[in-house]
């Protein structure tokens, strides 16, 4: 494994056309390349595209090589520049995105009742975008 | 033991009054005792933090040259409403901006409102003023336009019918479909519920029969001085009870009122609710006196005791269909987790306690100063003897 210290993380959108879906891509990138791996979001088109939002982690070096892999692949790979933010001054603390977090980045934190955002567990669904009264999260470009 | 307001007062304004926090106040008695705890705390403060929907404020704008009587009125394209006298409006929280979609597409929204027009203008911020008008004799102008703030408005003062309902519904959904409601999104089958209210540091849990709270008492609203000035709508203090005197549902309500210059933004915050609309999230925080040990038994209350009814807001709710799912405790509820019909469901709140509690530490903090003495009310809201329950939109005709 690479130094933690030289390792970064990067986010990326990748859409596998129908015939890559049940290969084990994935798995061969871990092998390979070095690089660990995260899925933040998934879901299969109407088309049977798949479509993965994941989060790599590795040396930068060894993390492009994996993105090029996977496009010769056939995977569109497209990096992620977005992030959901919280805005601090205007969280209020009501807990309503404990109620329709799907991820647990949003939750409550007992008995103190302050509602804590864990960046690291979001999977970009954006329900907070709008679910939020305050408008506190906002989709942020890095 | 009997001490008076009178004599509170003069305590807060040597400075020796005893005040804690409601949560304070329920350790205490738990470990003091009732007779101990009277007689040592002077005054309890409660604090609430949620969204209040019956809520908004009388504005004057001051006259135009030449003058308009302002019929039609639009702040930042909320409209306020004009049936008033010529220079005065009122913006309800709930308003919502001209051009807003409202619940197409499904779920609506709702990104701007009366609410966030009040929260801006207690931030200090300048807000887009329209009027319009048919024109008359006294009062020419037909349309008038410019930038208001709280420094140009004339009387800016917040008068809400209905705030601080002394406990409420827990909103959970048996459909199959989400639920977008005033209580938050609710998951289908039952897979959460969700709550208002502060429990044990809730206002009107500390003074259930309505003893101490009543017409004139001077409270904190949004963070600045306010008044109760009467009942709330919807108030109805005859249903029923635990044995400790405590609602078992929306019971008491009160209208407050409180001038806008001296409120914080952190207490006074627009809102939107997702498939639902916009409102006010408001901070309340009351001072309750202990005036016997009573008043140190109510104030005592703790979370375990106060029980609140689960309703389907997928059916029995919007039907108006008498029935609740199941009762749970606030103790349950800000743990986090419920049960109902024997099954564990995730509990979240929607209104905030981080908030209620700095209110509530906030008006402490003031009447430990000195700066905030109690006012005696001038007379009492309607108790359980005095006021008729609810009665519901008459029928049509046949
Ligand atoms: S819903 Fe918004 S305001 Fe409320 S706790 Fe979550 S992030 Fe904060
Ligand atoms: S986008 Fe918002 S709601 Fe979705 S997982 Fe991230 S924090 Fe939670």
């Amino acid at each position: 494994m690479t130094d933690p210290r030289n390792q970064i993380r990067k986010r990326f959108v990748l859409v596998f056309p129908n015939e890559l879906v049940d290969k084990p891509i994935m798995c061969d990138l871990v092998r390979e390349f070095d690089v660990t791996f995260n899925i933040l979001n998934a879901t299969i088109s109407s088309e049977r595209e798949g479509r993965l939002v994941m989060e790599l982690t590795g040396a930068s070096a060894q993390i492009s090589a994996a993105a090029d892999h996977l496009e010769r692949l056939g995977v569109a790979v497209d990096s992620l520049n977005q992030e959901v933010r919280r805005n601090d001054d205007n969280c209020m603390h009501c807990g309503t995105c404990e109620g329709f977090c799907p991820s647990g980045a949003l939750y409550v934190q007992r008995p103190e009742m302050r509602v804590v955002y864990d960046e690291s567990k979001c999977i970009l669904c954006e329900r907070c975008l709008t679910g939020c009264p305050t408008h506190a999260m906002e989709f942020r470009f890095r | 033991m009997q001490r008076t307001i009178a004599e509170i007062n003069e305590k807060i304004a040597q400075g020796g009054a005893v005040v804690v926090t409601a949560e304070e106040m329920t350790r205490i008695v738990r470990e003091r005792g009732v007779p101990r705890a009277a007689r040592e705390v002077d005054v309890v403060t409660t604090g609430t933090f949620g969204m209040m929907c019956s809520s908004g404020a009388f504005l004057n704008f001051g006259h135009a040259r030449p003058r308009i009587k302002m019929q039609r009125v639009l702040l930042n394209d909320v409209p306020a409403y004009g049936g008033i006298a010529a220079a005065d409006a009122y913006i309800g929280a709930a308003e919502l901006r001209v051009d807003d979609p409202g619940n197409q597409p499904f779920p609506g929204e709702f990104r701007y409102g009366g609410g966030h027009v009040i929260e801006e203008l207690v931030a200090g911020r300048k807000v887009r003023f329209e009027a319009t008008s048919y024109g008359t004799d006294c009062y020419p102008s037909k349309h008038a336009a410019s930038w208001v703030s709280l420094k140009d408005i004339n009387q800016a003062y917040l008068f809400n019918p209905r705030n601080c309902y002394q406990n409420y519904n827990v909103a959970a959904n048996t459909s199959r479909q989400t639920k977008y409601t005033y209580l938050g999104i609710l998951k289908p089958r039952l897979g959460n519920v969700s709550y208002s209210g502060a429990g044990e540091l809730s206002p009107l849990m500390n003074d259930p029969m309505l003893r101490t709270i009543g017409i004139g008492t001077r409270i904190l609203l949004g963070g600045g001085v306010g008044y109760v000035a009467w009942e709330g709508t919807q108030h109805d203090p005859t249903v029923a009870r635990s044995e400790r005197g405590v609602p078992l549902g929306g019971a008491a309500t009160l209208a407050l009122v409180g001038d806008m210059r001296g409120m914080r933004r952190e207490f006074v915050r627009g809102v939107s609710m997702l498939g639902y609309g916009v409102s006010l999230a408001l901070g309340v925080a009351v001072p309750i006196p202990i005036l016997d040990e009573d008043m140190a038994f109510r104030t005592g209350v703790s979370d375990a005791d106060l029980t609140a009814p689960v309703i389907d807001y997928a059916e029995a709710y919007p039907a108006r269909k008498p029935g609740a799912l199941g009762r749970v405790s606030f103790a349950d509820l800000k743990r986090g987790e419920v049960t109902v019909d024997g099954r564990a469901i995730p509990a979240s709140p929607i209104s905030s306690l981080v908030m209620a509690r700095a209110i509530a530490e906030l008006l402490k903090e003031r009447i430990r100063a000195g700066a905030f003495l109690l006012a005696q009310p001038v007379a009492p809201l309607p108790g359980p003897e005095d006021a008729r329950p609810l009665q519901p939109l008459p029928e049509p005709e046949p």
